[in-house]
Order: C-alpha cells, then structure tokens, then sequence
C-alpha cells in the first residue's frame, strides 16, 4: 500500500494531513541531506527545512501537482537556503585541499581493517574537495536521480553546463579514489574532538 | 552516447546508465544483461561504473533521523499557531491558549520518546495524548499514520515482527494503516475490551466510556467484541460500514452503512453534519472540546442539522447551530446553554 508520489501529493492538496505527514517523512531526509551538502550550518539547514513544508502547507490550495515531487521540493529547498545565506555574510571559504599522504604499509592496514567503513569515510574526504557546485551537481544526480534538465533548471544553469560539472567531477572523484591517498584522517580526528 | 566505446565515467554520468542502477527494472536489467553479452570486454568498465554510482548514491550525514523528527515537530507546532491565528480572538476566549501550551509540551514528551526509541530502548511504552480541542497527526513504526482527535490518547509498546501490531487507544482516532509484507496484523483495543484487527486499511476508531464505534473507509477489518455474558463475538466489516457498540452490562450492536467521510473529515479539520440531531452535536461538544452542554428545550434535541463547516473551533460550529436551528446560545464558564430564542 505505499502510495505513489502524486498519488500523496494530490491527497494532500484535498486537506488529508495524514499524507501530508507521509510527504513530510518521506521528503524530509533528501531534503536534509541536499542542504548538508551545500552548507555546513546545519540549523540553518533545518530551519529551511521548516520553512519550506510550512510554505507548502500554507499554499496547498494554491498547488499544482508536480511531475516530479522530489525535483519540486529540492528547488524550493534551494531557493530557501539561498535566501538565508544572502542574509549571512559570505563565508565559504573552503579549506584548499589538504590531504596527507602516509607510508604505504600503513594505508594498507587502514584500508583492510575498515573496510566498506574506510571507504565511505574516504568518499566524504573526497568529495569535500570537490567544488562545492560540482558536490551539488553529484547530489542531485546520484542520490535524488535527477534528470540533467531538472538540475539545471534547480541550480539556474544550462544543460550542458550541469553535463559537464557532473562529468568533471566523476573524473576527480575516479581519480581521487584510485589514488590511496588518506584524507580519512581530518575525518577521524574530527569524530574523536 | 556510444556505449561500446564509453570509459567507466562515460557511464557513470549517463542518466540511463544511472537510473538502472539506483533503481533497476526487470527491463533494465535484461537491457544490461544482454548489452554485455554482447560486449563481454566492456565489463569491468561497466562494474567499474556501477561501484561508482553505488558509492555516490550513499550519503553518510548519520543524523538526519533526529534531525527530521526535531523537525517534524517544530513544524507540527508552526502548523497549530498558525491554525490559532486564522481564528484570532476565538482562542483567547475560550481558553485555548493554554491548550497551546499543553500542545507544546506534548510535542516536547512525544521527542523525548521517539529519542528513547530511536536509541532502542524498546520495551518502553510509547503514549501520546492530545488535550481538548487539539488533534494530532503520529507517524508510527510501520510508517502507518494515526490522527489522534481531540481528548484522546493512544498507548502501545514496541511491535516485534512476528506478533501483532497492538495499539490502546482511548477516545478517538483515524489510522492509515499499513500492509506489512508478513502480513502482521494491526489491532487497535478500546477501554471495553473491543479489538478491530486489520491488515492494511482506513478507518475511525471512537471508544469512550460507553460510546464505542468503528467506522471503516476502505479495506477490510475484523471486529472482535465482548458479546451477552462475555462470549466472544466477531464480525467482519466492509467499507462503508458502521458499527456502533453500547452499554456495558448489556451490550446492543447497531450496524449501518454509512458515508465514511461524515465521520473521518475531523482529521481533515472540517466538521461535517448530515441530518445530525442537535443531541449528538452537543456530545461531541462534550467530548472533543470538554464543554458541559445543556440543551434547556427538550424539543431541541432532535432537530436536526446539515452543514460542512471548516473547523475554526466551537465558537463556528455554535455560529452555524444557532443560523440555522434559530436558537439562542450562551455560554458561561464551561457551559453552553442551547435554548429557543425569547425565554
């Protein structure tokens, strides 16, 4: 009985708020999880999070339903972020990438002991290193399954270009891995203060 | 794109490419199948490929679950003040401000509980209750959904897999029940001993003192009752049907069919009377908002009401009586007098 996307999307706009609840949890963590990615403040985050469901909730009966609720969602959740970080001063000044390279032995140890562990702890290394456009573009492809054309039309860029972010940073991340370099280290350290 | 001659991120960064791993169908899978019996060289490519969108699918942010529920409820509480608000002075005069505040430290015990679940402390019992005049939409472990009405409180404790899913509820509730892939039953329980056991369905469960009524939207469920001299009794209900149980001592059943939406749209905040006499109104005053009411003319007890109000509280629902009854109503304290006009 899981009901489809536009299925609880048109349920909701009628007035149910049981399935407005539905959408809320199953809506909520993509959307959570794509503002962690574009922002460190995690209030913040949480606070666009908010604001989004309860714009929604407000204009339901102003809504159309979407062909893509996911899509729909990750774009108000963007424009959300966006105008709360214009209200902030600028300062996303990433760390440069900064990586240590350890003797060999003892990566080999570190890449056995842990495993799948190790390597999702490498991935997240990796991918801060990342432009955070090009983490953005990974996001919505990857994880939310975006069409080009959806991302581009989110992030207000053109197709090609979201195609070409996309491309440009699998190449990095393919590189990046294949090179066993240990930027788990930052992350370990950061987990033990 | 010209997949025999596509490098691993050629792959990667195709849609159709991605879209079959992250979600495969039987057709995607036979595509890719027979593509690489066609092309065997290219596999390791293609695994290649595969590993890195599996990998970039995953996201490692450990919190969000608490994260989503902290919330979910600062949400839930945004939602019931601005709910207030559309009705201004409504609130103040009958009190609810401080249904408000009940409201919040509910929502504030509901977090502490969901955390103690969440660390796996799961014995505990779970209870959430709604004060008068509130209403309250709980999202339970299953994912089904439970819309708690006013005056009414639900308890159950953690559900293991193989025994049925067990609610306790006191006063009234709609669920949204869903179907578990073992088929695990769902049974909610009323203070008279009465079980409605489901497997996947929508309805309304109302069990207080002697009222005791189910109303079934869709699906299929099994009532199980305390018949004449404690037998067991049990009866299958279909959609549409409502069952209504009463007395203690001797117990009278009352089956009718019935349009379920009349008794589930208090959950979408509208009250709905069809042909309702004033009697039953006036009951429900009682129990979901806690007013004492008195109707002085007994000859008003059974007129009868049709009207589809958007919920703004009692001060609309009592706006609506007196239009159209042409009655005279006052309200003192905690009593509502419903009377003929002129006397």
């Amino acid at each position: 009985m899981v009901a489809s996307e536009r299925e609880l999307w048109s349920n909701f706009m009628q007035g149910s708020e049981a399935d407005f609840t539905l959408l809320y949890h199953r809506f909520a963590p993509v959307l959570l999880r794509y503002g962690n990615r574009v922002t460190k403040d995690r209030e913040m985050v949480k606070d666009s999070l908010q604001q989004v469901f309860f714009t929604l909730w407000k204009s339901k009966a102003n809504l159309s339903t979407p062909a893509n609720v996911t899509y729909y969602l990750l774009k108000a959740m963007r424009s959300e972020l966006l105008k709360k970080l214009s209200r902030q001063p600028v300062h996303e000044a990433l760390p440069e990438d900064y990586c240590f390279e350890l003797e060999a032995s003892y990566e080999e140890d570190l890449i056995t002991e842990q495993g799948s562990e190790h390597t999702k702890k490498r991935l997240s290394a990796v991918l801060e290193k990342l432009p955070s456009r090009q983490r953005e573009v990974v996001f919505l492809k990857y994880y939310a399954n975006l069409k080009y054309e959806e991302i581009a039309s989110i992030m207000g860029i053109a197709q090609e270009s979201a195609y070409k972010l996309n491309y440009k940073a699998l190449d990095k991340l393919q590189h990046l891995l294949k090179r066993v370099l240990v930027c788990a280290l930052p992350v370990l350290f950061a987990s033990i203060f | 794109m010209n997949y025999p001659l596509a490098s691993a991120t050629d792959f990667a960064a195709d849609t159709f490419f991605i879209t079959w791993v992250i979600a495969p169908t039987p057709e995607s899978d036979a595509f890719w199948g027979e593509w690489l019996q066609q092309y065997p060289f290219k596999r390791e490519t293609v695994l290649e490929a595969r590993e890195l969108v599996l990998l970039l699918s995953e996201d490692e942010y450990p919190l969000v679950e608490t994260d989503t529920a902290a919330v979910w409820q600062r949400l839930q509480q945004e939602m019931h003040t601005a709910q207030h608000a559309n009705s201004g002075t409504v609130a103040y005069r009958f009190g609810l401000q401080r249904g408000m505040l009940v409201a919040a430290s509910v929502g504030l015990l509901l977090l502490v509980a969901g955390l103690y679940l969440f660390m796996g402390l799961r014995t505990e019992t779970m209870k959430h209750a709604t004060a008068f005049g509130e209403k309250r939409t709980i999202l339970l472990p299953d994912s089904s959904v439970m819309v708690l009405n006013a005056n009414s409180s639900v308890t159950y404790q953690a559900w293991s897999a193989n025994e049925p899913r067990l609610v306790h509820l006191s006063g009234e509730a709609y669920f949204s029940v869903t179907h578990q892939r073992n088929h695990q039953k769902f049974v909610v329980e009323t203070p008279d001993g009465s079980q409605v056991e489901v497997l996947g369905t929508e309805f309304n469960v109302t069990g207080r003192g002697e009222e005791n009524r189910v109303v079934l939207a869709s699906g299929k469920v099994r009532l199980r009752y305390d018949g004449e001299k404690h037998t067991a009794q049990q009866l299958i209900m279909q959609p549409g049907d409502l069952v209504e149980l009463a007395g203690t001592a001797r117990r009278t059943l009352t089956r009718k069919q019935v349009r379920p939406e009349l008794y589930t749209a208090w959950k979408d905040n509208r009250v709905i009377f069809e042909d309702t006499p004033l009697q039953e109104i006036a009951a429900m005053l009682e129990e979901v908002y806690g007013y004492q009411v008195v109707i002085a003319d007994a000859s008003l007890a059974d007129q009868r009401l049709t009207a589809n109000l958007d919920n703004r509280g009692v001060e609309s629902i009592l706006e609506t009586v007196s239009e159209t009854l042409g009655t005279a109503i006052t309200t003192q304290n905690n009593t509502i007098t419903i009377r003929l006009p002129n006397k």
